[in-house]
Order: structure tokens, then C-alpha cells, then sequence
């Protein structure tokens, strides 16, 4: 009963982070 | 007959498609006269360009054999590496522009005053995605044997006829809009196998009938740095293979460039994540002695879990999907292979051809080169694999190490450049046949063409600065 092995779980964690960041990076260009 | 039928609307619609984007001059077939305006058209068809069967077929099945490892690190590298390449690329297409160059060896060319370089790499380029091309012709045949009930020989021809057509008529901007469709059918695609697995595991509760031998991190088959080593190689092309750059080189301007790395990281994500998972997720929903024949030969495990798991009718899509994920690949491989004939060869050795010639060149040779690897895939090794992790990390490789720092170092040069080509591709094969096989050859490469590049630029003259065009961020 749980969600997924601590691997996985860091595996989400981490795509969501590097995504959010490269967003970040990208858009932010607009702004120069 | 749901096959059938299925299969004559996909070819129809690409047919319309190459013949509504037919294509007039050099330019227009090879980088879309840098027109392209529609961000989610270029992302998708990057991330359609870049998997292939390969992906679909063998990293589905390759979970089974190298587990967690491969899940965790083959998913994480992608996303990583795709991340990187859309934040360098609007760097990319500002000095694609710059230089006006419309095939990668061409940009370099530019970049370092290297003619010799230019045709060094395309030389390493048409031998390295032959290898390739095959491979996935292999894998295409397979694909369209299952679907429709036909032998490997007719399957090898229809894919040959399709991506011919396509190829001849509408070049690259019929390339990008095609895989534009079947990026978003090999997503889907992947989305329906990692659902029906998670459903018929019961959900979360899936994870609790995985053997703990499967989700251990040191791997249990394969050692767990062969599988970095792996996941490395394979997905260090998203950050510099040519077939993926050109479709970069082909936007109409900087603002597509940037939005089209927000559709395509996000596709590069969803799609690794479901379709690395499901050798690792089947484990939770088929017994050991279900999934013994497929250990041994994990390109036929994803269509077993698609026939077994899915209505009849869903399971075409999937076979469709990995059809798809195929000829996209195979068709942007075709344009770069000939470009490096045509343009970059050809063009080297008589500047003086116009560009007419040059056009109908372009559009023989592809067709010459599909026949060709067609016909050398009636007899290729089974697992596709680790043929194709080393042929697409030497492109990878030989491309990356200059493309990085001719974007961001400006004292590079020629030398650099040439002698980063010859160690980068020396080393690999060398390491390939005598080195330690935990660490991969790619990995060896791309330390040793870089400290070669960097010495070989630090002891030469630094070139002409005012040759070098200074290329921003990609902003109008």
C-alpha cells in the first residue's frame, strides 16, 4: 500500500523541478 | 480489416499532407525556407524525430532486462537533455541564421572556416546513420508484419513506398508536419500502454506485486553503469543530432524557437516516462514464466502487452504508434544523410552546382538511400538497442563537442574542431572493442574529443574573431 517505490517518486520530483526551471529560463528570455 | 482500414487513412492523410507541402527549391526542402511559424509543430515533430521504434520497441522492452535502473536513469537523462537542448536552442537557430547555414556539418563549416571538417563529419555522419537507418527499417518491417498479418519482405516495402513518397515530394517541411501528427499518436500511444498497465495492476497497488530484485537501483541483470552508460548515449542526441537540429534551423523566428521548448520538453517527458516504465510496470501484472520469452527478445514484449492487454482495434493504434515513432525518425534521417552527400560532399568538391541540381540530387539519393538500408535490413542482428545506442552517441558526440563550444567559447578553431572529430570518433570504436564494457564508449568519447578539441584550439591560432558572426539568444 503505498505509491510508488522512493526512486520513482524522486524521478517525479525531479522532472518536475528541471521543467519548471527550463520554463523559468525560457520565458524569462522575453522579458531582456 | 480495422487494420487495414486504419492503415490506408493514416498513409492517406500523408499523402495529402507531402503533396499540399511539395517543395520547389533547395531551400524549401531542406530547412522549410526557415518559415516554419507554429512552436508545437516543431517541438512535437523534435520529440517524434527523436524516438524511434527503437524507443517504443526496445527501451519499452528493456525494462524487463535492466529494471529500475533503466526506468529511473533512462527517463531522468531524457528530460534532462531535453531540457538543456531547448534552453541552447535558440542560440542554435540565431547562428544557423547568421551563417545562412541549412545543414549542420554547414554550420560548423561556417563557424571554424573548416571545409575539411564539414565533409570529416558528413562522412562520419552517412556511415554512423546508415547503421541507423537500418535498425529502424528492421524494426518498421516488424511493425507492419504484425499489422497487417503480411511477411517482413512486404512489410519492408510498404515502409520503403511510405516514407519515400513523403520524403521526395515534401521534404522537410512535409517531415515536420507528418511527425508533427505521429508524435502526437506515438504520446498517445505511450499514454494507453502505461495506463492499461498501471489499470490491470491495480493501480498504486501495482508497485507491491513487483519483485523487489526488479526496483533495486544496482540492477539485477544488467549492472546498473551499463545502464547509465546506456541512457547516456541514447539520449545525449536530443542535445546534437543533426536530424533533430535542422528542424530548429527551419523556424520562422526566435519567438518560435522558444515556445516550441515548452511543447517539447513537456512531450520528451511524458512520453520517456511512459514508455521507459513498462518493462519495469509489467512485472506488477504478468507472471515470471509470462515474460521469460521476452528477456531474451524485448522488441516483441510491447506489441505482447498491446495484443494481451488491449481491446482488438487499440492494439493497431499502438502497433500505429510505433510505426509512427519509426518513420518519423527514418524520413529526418534520410534528409540529413543525403544533405551530407548532396550539400555538404558534393557541394565541396564542385562549389559550382547550382542549386536546382543540387534539389533534384537531394531528392534521388533519399530515395536511393531508403532502398538501399531497406535491402541491407533483410539481415541485421536481433536486439536493436545497443546497435543504435552506440551509432546515434557517435553523431551525438562528434556533434555536440564543437556545436557547445563554437556557441559559447570563442576561441575554438579549425584544429579544434577537426581533431576533436577524429579523436571523438577513434576513441569510441577503440573503447568499443577493448575497453571496460561498464563504461560506455560514448562516455570515453565525449571526454576525449573534448580534451582534444580544447587542446588542439588552445595550441593553434585563434581564428579571425571578425569572421565569427556573434550570435545572441534567438530575440528579433
Amino acid at each position: 500500500m503505498f505509491l510508488a517505490p522512493t526512486p520513482y517518486l524522486a524521478l517525479l520530483a525531479s522532472m518536475i523541478f528541471m521543467l519548471a526551471i527550463t520554463f523559468f529560463v525560457i520565458l524569462r528570455r522575453s522579458d531582456d | 480489416m480495422i487494420n487495414q482500414i486504419l492503415l490506408v487513412v493514416y498513409v492517406a492523410v500523408i499523402v495529402i499532407l507531402s503533396i499540399k507541402l511539395r517543395q520547389g527549391t533547395f531551400s524549401g526542402f531542406v530547412v522549410s525556407d526557415r518559415n516554419v511559424m507554429y512552436p508545437a509543430v516543431i517541438g512535437i515533430a523534435f520529440t517524434a524525430a527523436y524516438f524511434s521504434a527503437a524507443s517504443f520497441l526496445g527501451g519499452g522492452g528493456y525494462g524487463l532486462i535492466a529494471g529500475f535502473p533503466w526506468v529511473i536513469w533512462a527517463t531522468l537523462m531524457h528530460v534532462a537533455f531535453a531540457c538543456l537542448a531547448w534552453i541552447m536552442a535558440p542560440r542554435i537557430w540565431a547562428m544557423a541564421k547568421s551563417y545562412d547555414a541549412k545543414t549542420v556539418p554547414q554550420l560548423l563549416e561556417r563557424r571554424y572556416g573548416s571545409p575539411g571538417g564539414r565533409v570529416l563529419l558528413a562522412g562520419i555522419m552517412l556511415v554512423m546513420y546508415t547503421v541507423y537507418l537500418i535498425a529502424i527499417f528492421k524494426g518498421c518491417a516488424h511493425l507492419f508484419e504484425g499489422l497487417l498479418g503480411i511477411s517482413y519482405i512486404q512489410g519492408l516495402l510498404v515502409a520503403v513506398v511510405i516514407v519515400a513518397i513523403y520524403y521526395a515530394v515534401g521534404g522537410l517541411p512535409a517531415i515536420l508536419w507528418i511527425s508533427f501528427i505521429q508524435g502526437i499518436i506515438m504520446v498517445g500511444g505511450a499514454i494507453l500502454l502505461y495506463a492499461v498497465l498501471l489499470y490491470n495492476g491495480g493501480g498504486t497497488e501495482i508497485w507491491a506485486n513487483i519483485p523487489a530484485a526488479v526496483t533495486s537501483m544496482s540492477g539485477d541483470l544488467v549492472p546498473w553503469q551499463k545502464t547509465v552508460g546506456t541512457a547516456f548515449s541514447i539520449s545525449l542526441g536530443l542535445l546534437a543530432l543533426p536530424d533533430l537540429l535542422i528542424m530548429i534551423f527551419s523556424a520562422k523566428d526566435g519567438r518560435v524557437v522558444k515556445f516550441a521548448g515548452i511543447y517539447s520538453p513537456i512531450a520528451i517527458a511524458i512520453y520517456a516516462l511512459c514508455i521507459f516504465s513498462i518493462g519495469v510496470l509489467a512485472y506488477g501484472v504478468f507472471t515470471a514464466e509470462e515474460l521469460a520469452p521476452f528477456i531474451k527478445n524485448p522488441d516483441s514484449f510491447v506489441p505482447f502487452v498491446a495484443t494481451s492487454l488491449l481491446p482488438p482495434g487499440f492494439d493497431a493504434i499502438i502497433l500505429l504508434a510505433a510505426i509512427s515513432a519509426a518513420m518519423s525518425t527514418i524520413s529526418a534521417i534520410v534528409l540529413v544523410t543525403t544533405t551530407t552527400l548532396t550539400a555538404d560532399t558534393l557541394r565541396f568538391l564542385r562549389p559550382e552546382i547550382p542549386d536546382d541540381r543540387v534539389l533534384v540530387l537531394t531528392r534521388v539519393v533519399g530515395v536511393l538511400i531508403i532502398v538501399v538500408s531497406a535491402l541491407m535490413a533483410r539481415n541485421v542482428p536481433e536486439l536493436i538497442v545497443p546497435l543504435v545506442s552506440l551509432s546515434m552517441g557517435v553523431i551525438a558526440c562528434c556533434v555536440f563537442i564543437p556545436l557547445l563550444f563554437g556557441l559559447y567559447w570563442d576561441r575554438g578553431t579549425s584544429a579544434g574542431f577537426v581533431s576533436g572529430l577524429v579523436a571523438t570518433f577513434i576513441s569510441i570504436v577503440v573503447w568499443n572493442f577493448y575497453g571496460n564494457p561498464l563504461i560506455h564508449p560514448v562516455m570515453v568519447g565525449i571526454v576525449v574529443g573534448t580534451v582534444a578539441y580544447l587542446a588542439a584550439s588552445l595550441v593553434t591560432k585563434p581564428a579571425d574573431f571578425s569572421q565569427i558572426i556573434s550570435v545572441g539568444d534567438g530575440k528579433e
